[in-house]
Order: C-alpha cells, then sequence, then structure tokens
C-alpha cells in the first residue's frame, strides 16, 4: 500500500504503472468519480429514531429515508459492539471474526485463577519483558516488549477496496486497535477506535484533584481521588499525575514493586477570581471555573541518569501522554478533574493508526484529539467526579472534536469509501436512559424531568450532522447511516453465577461467601461444571480445554448445556410478577458448528427488555441475590436478545430492506464500489436495480 | 524455624505430619521441606501479579463492576 495518496499518484505517474490485474483492479491514479460515505452512531435505536421522525425532530433522516430508505438492521449476537464492529468489518459472524464478546477468558493460566479475562478484540501485553542491558537497577532497551496485537480474526472491508485501488478511509471503528492494516493500489487511512487504551494500558482511568480526597487517595472503578490542598489559603500545589510502570527499571533488581513514573505539573489558583492556573513543561493555561482545557502534553519521565544524551540519541527516556483538565470549582476549595492520559496522537507510544504517521498528520493538521477507545467519562460520572451536566459538556466537548475531524475529512475526500464512526450516542444512552424510562427504579424524579430529553437532543444534534453531510454530497454519491444496535432498559440484573450455584453447576470451597467471590477465586473447580463470565456469555468447564475441567467432551457437554438451558428459559422473577428474564439461549456449537471451541462460549444468553447481567457476574463474581433493581446511572443497555435491539439503516439511496443485517454492509459497500465480494464473507450486497 | 529469629508457629501434629511427608520424599529436614513448599506457593502468588494487571486492563468498562 502507498502511503500517501499524492506521493502514490506522482509515481504511478511517473512510471505510467499498471499494478495491477483482473477486471476489478483500477489504476491508482483513476478516479472512482464518486464518495461512498458511511456514518455509524454508536447505540442509535431504530424506534426511538422513528419517533423523532414522526415528530419532525430528525427532518434530515425523514429527508435521507424518503431518497433512499430506511430500516432497522439485524444486529450480531450478543448484541455487544466489539461484536458488532467485526461483524461490520469483516461481513462474517464469530464464527470467522471470533470476537464473542467484551471479555473473552484465558481458559489455562498460570497463577491461581482457573479463568483469565481479558479484552476481547485486543491484548496489550505487558512491557515488563523488555529485552535489555541491564545497569545497575536499570535497564537499556534493546527490543521493546511484545505489541499489542488485534485479536480480531478475517477479513477487513478495506482490504479487497485498497487492492481494487480504491482510496479508502476508516476512522475510529471499534474492534480495530491496533488498525488493521491492507495492500494494494489503493490507499489506506485508518485510526483505531473502541478499544485503544489509556497511557496505563487499561481502558481510560480519571482523577480528580481534591482537598476532601483522602490523603493516600482513593482508587475507584475507572478512576481515582487524589488529595491535592488548594484550600483556604493555599493557592498553590504541585501535583504528581501517577504513569505506568517504569519500563526502564529492571524488576529483578528492585526490591518489592517497579516504580511507577509521575507526570509533574503546578496548578495555582486566584486568590479572589475563579481562575486557575495550569502549567505543566512549558505549557500554561489559565481556566475559568467551569472550563475545559485543550488538550495539555504531559511527560512521565523515567529519571535514568544522562537522559539529555540518550534523548539526544533519540533514545526513549520518558513516556509522553496528554490530558484535558476541568475545573470544577475553585473557591472556597479547589476541585480539578483530569481525564484519563491519552496517547498523544503526536507522539504515540502505540500503533493507533494506519500509517504509523497518520495520527501526528491529523494531530500536526487538525489539532490534538482523544485517542482513548471510549472518550465520553461515563466512570467519572457513576463515581461522582463530575455530575450530570459536566458529564454532559465533556461528552459534547468530545464529539464536537470528532465531528470537527470529520468535517476536514470530508472537505479532502473527494472520492473513495469513507466511514466515520461516532460513540457518544452509545454512551449518553447508557447513562441517561433511566430519564426518559418512568419504570425505572434508579428514576428520580427531579433528576428525570431535567434530562428527559438529553437522548433525543442529541439525536437531533445527530440529525444535523447528517444534514450537514448530505448538503457536501453530490448527485453520484452515496450516503449510509447506521448503527450496531438499538437500546433498551437496563431496570433489572441478573446474577448469573448466583443461578449457577444454586442449581449446584458451580460450586465454591468450603466457607467461601458467595458474596466476596471475585473472579472465581474460591470456586471448587473439581465439582462446578459451569460458569458465566463475560455479558452474554456461558462457558463449560470442559475437559481438555479449561485448567480444572472436569466435563467430558460430547453428549455428557451437550446434555449438560440443554438442561442449563431449560432452567434458564423457566426463570421467572417473582418480584416483577414472575417475567421471564431470558428469552433465548444459544447452543454455539449447535448454532454454529465449527465454531472454534477454545475461545467461543458455550450458551449465548439473550435476556429480555429491562434485563441484563449482573454488575457482579461478568468477571467471576457473585451477588447476595439471583435478580436485583439496578440503581445505577448506567441505566440503558443492548446486552439482550438481539431481535429485541436492531440497528439503525438509513441510505440515500434504495437497499434491500428485506432483513438487512450487519454483516451485509461489508458487501454493500464492495459493491457499490464495483469490487467483487470475496467469497470468504458471509453477508450478501444490499445493493437492489434501483440502488 | 527458619533462621536465628524468625519462627512460624504451627500445630504439632500438623508439624509431625509434614515430618513424615518431608521423610519420604527425600528432603534432608522438615524444616526444608516446608522452605520448599512456601517458596513454590509464594512464587505462584507473585506470578499472579501479572493477573492483576490483566483485571486492571478491564477496569473501568462501564458493564462490569
Amino acid at each position: 500500500m502507498q502511503r500517501r495518496g499524492f506521493l502514490n499518484r506522482l509515481l504511478l505517474g511517473a512510471t505510467g504503472g499498471w499494478l495491477g490485474c483482473g477486471a476489478e483492479r483500477r489504476r491508482a491514479d483513476q478516479r472512482f468519480g464518486r464518495r461512498i460515505v458511511a456514518l455509524a452512531f454508536d447505540g442509535m435505536d431504530p424506534q426511538v429514531l422513528a419517533d423523532l421522525m414522526r415528530r419532525g425532530r430528525a427532518p434530515n433522516f425523514s429527508e435521507l429515508a424518503s431518497r433512499g430508505m430506511f430500516s432497522s438492521m439485524g444486529t450480531s449476537h450478543p448484541p455487544q459492539t466489539p461484536v458488532a464492529f467485526s461483524n461490520i468489518i469483516s461481513g462474517c459472524d464469530g464464527r470467522v471474526h471470533h470476537i464473542f464478546d467484551f471479555i473473552h477468558r484465558a481458559p489455562a493460566p498460570d497463577g491461581p485463577l482457573a479463568v483469565r479475562p481479558y479484552f476481547s478484540t485486543s491484548r496489550t501485553d505487558i512491557s515488563s519483558q523488555v529485552r535489555g542491558l541491564s545497569l545497575g537497577k536499570w535497564r537499556l532497551p534493546l527490543s521493546s516488549g511484545e505489541a499489542p496485537r488485534l485479536l480480531r480474526r478475517g477479513p477487513a472491508y478495506w482490504q479487497p477496496l485498497v487492492r481494487a485501488g480504491h482510496r479508502t478511509g476508516v476512522y475510529f471503528l471499534p474492534s480495530n486497535y491496533p488498525p488493521q492494516s491492507a495492500a494494494g493500489p489503493g490507499e489506506l487511512e485508518t485510526t483505531s477506535g473502541m478499544g485503544t487504551p489509556d497511557v496505563l494500558g487499561g481502558l481510560g482511568q480519571f482523577t480528580l484533584l481534591s482537598p476532601d480526597a483522602p490523603f493516600r487517595g482513593r482508587e475507584v472503578t475507572g478512576g481515582k481521588f487524589v488529595y491535592a490542598n488548594l484550600w483556604g489559603d493555599n493557592h498553590r500545589v504541585e501535583v504528581e499525575l501517577e504513569g505506568p510502570q517504569n519500563f526502564l527499571i529492571d524488576p529483578q533488581r528492585v526490591e518489592g514493586d517497579v516504580p511507577r513514573m509521575k507526570a509533574r505539573f503546578t496548578l495555582v489558583r486566584d486568590p479572589r477570581r475563579e481562575l486557575v492556573k495550569l502549567q505543566a513543561g512549558d505549557q500554561q493555561v489559565l481556566l475559568k471555573q467551569g472550563e475545559w482545557s485543550r488538550w495539555i502534553s504531559l511527560e512521565f519521565p523515567t529519571g535514568i541518569p544522562g537522559s539529555a544524551a540518550l534523548d539526544a540519541l533519540q533514545a526513549t527516556v520518558s513516556l509522553p501522554g496528554m490530558a484535558r483538565f476541568f475545573v470544577k470549582s475553585v473557591h472556597p476549595k479547589c476541585e480539578i478533574y483530569v481525564s484519563p492520559i491519552n496517547i498523544d496522537p503526536l507522539r504515540p507510544v502505540n500503533t493507533i493508526s494506519w500509517p504509523e504517521e497518520l495520527s501526528r498528520d491529523l494531530g500536526r493538521n487538525q489539532g490534538r484529539y482523544a485517542t482513548l477507545g471510549i472518550p465520553e467519562d461515563y466512570n467519572a460520572l457513576q463515581q461522582g467526579a463530575l455530575t450530570e451536566d459536566e458529564f454532559l459538556a465533556q461528552s459534547y466537548l468530545a464529539h464536537e472534536e470528532r465531528v470537527d475531524q470529520y468535517r476536514q475529512s470530508l472537505r479532502h475526500f473527494d472520492d473513495g469509501c469513507l466511514f466515520y464512526y461516532f460513540g457518544t450516542t452509545d454512551l449518553v444512552s447508557h447513562m441517561f436512559w433511566r430519564d426518559r424510562d418512568p419504570d425505572h427504579p434508579g428514576r428520580r424524579p427531579a433528576e428525570s424531568e431535567k434530562y428527559a430529553s438529553v437522548i433525543d437532543d442529541l439525536y437531533a444534534h445527530m440529525d444535523e450532522l447528517v444534514g450537514e453531510t448530505m448538503q457536501q454530497l453530490r448527485d453520484e454519491d452515496t450516503l449510509i447511516v447506521m448503527s450496531d444496535h438499538g437500546f433498551t432498559s437496563f431496570q433489572r440484573s441478573v446474577n448469573l453465577n448466583r443461578l449457577l450455584m444454586e442449581w449446584g453447576y458451580l460450586v465454591l470451597q468450603r466457607n467461601v461467601r458467595p458474596e466476596s467471590l471475585n473472579y472465581f477465586l474460591g470456586v471448587d473447580w473439581s465439582r462446578t461444571r459451569a460458569y458465566a463470565m463475560g455479558l452474554n456469555s456461558i462457558y463449560v468447564n470442559l475437559r481438555g480445554r479449561e485448567k480444572h475441567g472436569n466435563v467430558a467432551p460430547g453428549s455428557a457437554q451437550f446434555e449438560l448445556l440443554d438442561a442449563i438451558t431449560t432452567k434458564l428459559l423457566d426463570l421467572r422473577d417473582e418480584a416483577r410478577g414472575n417475567a421471564q428474564p431470558i428469552v433465548s439461549v444459544i447452543n454455539v456449537q449447535r448454532e454454529w458448528p465449527g465454531v472454534d471451541i477454545r475461545v467461543a462460549p458455550d450458551l449465548l444468553i439473550g435476556y429480555a427488555h429491562n434485563y441484563r447481567i449482573g454488575w457482579d457476574a461478568p468477571l467471576g463474581g457473585m451477588a447476595e441475590e439471583p435478580f436485583a433493581d439496578n440503581l445505577k446511572r448506567w441505566s440503558g443497555d443492548h446486552c439482550v436478545a438481539p431481535e429485541l435491539v436492531p440497528g439503525t439503516l438509513v441510505a440515500s439511496r434504495p437497499l434491500e430492506t428485506n432483513s438487512p443485517r450487519l454483516i451485509d454492509i461489508a458487501p454493500t459497500l464492495l459493491a457499490m464500489c464495483g469490487v467483487p465480494v470475496p467469497d470468504t464473507m458471509m453477508g450478501r450486497p444490499l445493493v437492489t436495480s434501483q440502488s | 524455624m527458619f533462621s536465628s529469629n524468625t519462627k512460624v508457629k504451627v500445630d504439632k501434629s500438623l508439624y509431625a505430619r509434614l515430618g513424615q511427608i518431608a521423610s519420604a520424599g527425600g528432603y534432608s529436614s522438615t524444616e526444608e521441606f516446608v522452605t520448599h513448599i512456601l517458596e513454590r506457593e509464594v512464587t505462584r502468588f507473585e506470578e499472579a501479579e501479572d493477573d492483576e494487571e490483566v483485571k486492571k486492563q478491564l477496569r473501568g468498562l462501564g458493564y462490569i463492576e
């Protein structure tokens, strides 16, 4: 693949080169002559959208639908974004792409855990295995640790496009970290999306600097409260932000844990006015109360002696990152929110784009941008570090930043296939669904009155973006707008592991309290036959696959799965008028013969509307009761039976409306570009004679 | 038990059972056997620190606690 279109065209022009052969290949210097623009709004629900269209709040969607089509779209099983986008990208289901859940598990790890969970789409190995020369407690790296790996398998629709000479842009799609490249005479520009970690290697950890935090700090899910005293006459504080472990310190040569690197900055508040000055390195910004900073570059030095000389030799002596700051309050107490430390696109520590220099080009031309896979900081809202209004402001800020990038891309993308992903619709729906659901147990009337229209307003905002895009497109261009799944209310949680224990399939060691179970530590694996891990998955404790497997593959395994399936479908929630919480159970091997059982779960659970797996179960925990009301702000969800939360498909041209599915998107894009659909893809083109 | 100033108390009957196994297993003393199994277990938990890193990577996924 050529790295730059201009360079590509220049070289081809000079040699008069015909790089390919075969009817579908075009000269790379030939224009396709039109644009296919695909926009994905994560979690945009077709019913909510249809309702807004009826009420006149989504006029551009209505116009788009009248020009072409509007339909719901069959989602993946389970309807989780990593699975759904793997379907979209590959034109295949889990049999090929091997993504079945947000969370997969390794069945036979070392150490005391029997099953080891991990984020399904990529593997970021800890860089403690850096090989190098040891000098005292330091080591000079001779090779870096193992690079992150994309675990999604199978084709990506952009590979045939690039092979056929098309210009192809793929921006921020989930399940594409590190981004998958392509070879051929065409051009590919792709940035990674959901799954891209922060510099700590996790899914994002905020920091709230507050004089109310405990002196030693307090860690919470997805963040940290850090003591920083700007109180009373104290107007200045030096802050240390903890980064990853020092990768230049040899763990064999230090006592205890390898120390973490720290980024330092200074906060000074105005004694009278609502102003705070932030100084980090040579950057200095003045922020008012309620103001968000731009991206601030942060440096995590290793402290290795001779850093300056090594730096001059371009050796890695510090780790760069970046964060946004938000001044919550200045007087009487000063509280500052610091976003998760993102990978800096100008100095990426991991591969976050293809070509690799693309992130730097985007950063230079369009400004620094959020690289964390999910930039909307829902954890900060869940944990009380941001209020609802502050979270919405942060989400809109993240969205608008991406919209600005999209506008610039669209302006320059005059030919080929451009696919852009926006995730704010999903996160805001998760957090504000209870305010539109009068039956939600977590609903607070006063709050709900204020936030009842948040999701509708956001959809209307997306409608404006659709309208703006339509204005940019020419008659010969095509616009496709889609979502990966819809949404429903999450009122009640079902603790599958509790149920499996009560039914005798999961057995605890003596004296282990069920509520204390975590990562299945305390399970008696010799007597356990099945367990739940992830959001929709149940696994058999299968001999030959699991670390302590005791169920024989074959008939014993299938009899067990049938028995569990019957119990799950017969399950009733007495507290909710004997409602049926689980409406479908898929035996994966029966449904998908030949599926790789080393990775795939044995059962996929389809919850009913209003139900979802409990908070403790996905990582091997157990709640006190099989059912519980969900009182959290995270109040909408989509990890239910797929037929209950279809995605959305709207297009400027007529497309097949008879049961379109996510796996049809890749073949459709290829067909629209005149590229034959590979036999390996399971979907079908939705192009009709009117298309 | 393991050095001049470090002692660990164990039940007498357990100590006797440890001694029998140590003898049958060819260990030169009960102390050597106990040291061996304690080191083995400590190593297991030290290796488990990698698991902690794996857990940390999943923390913050909104769908889980």
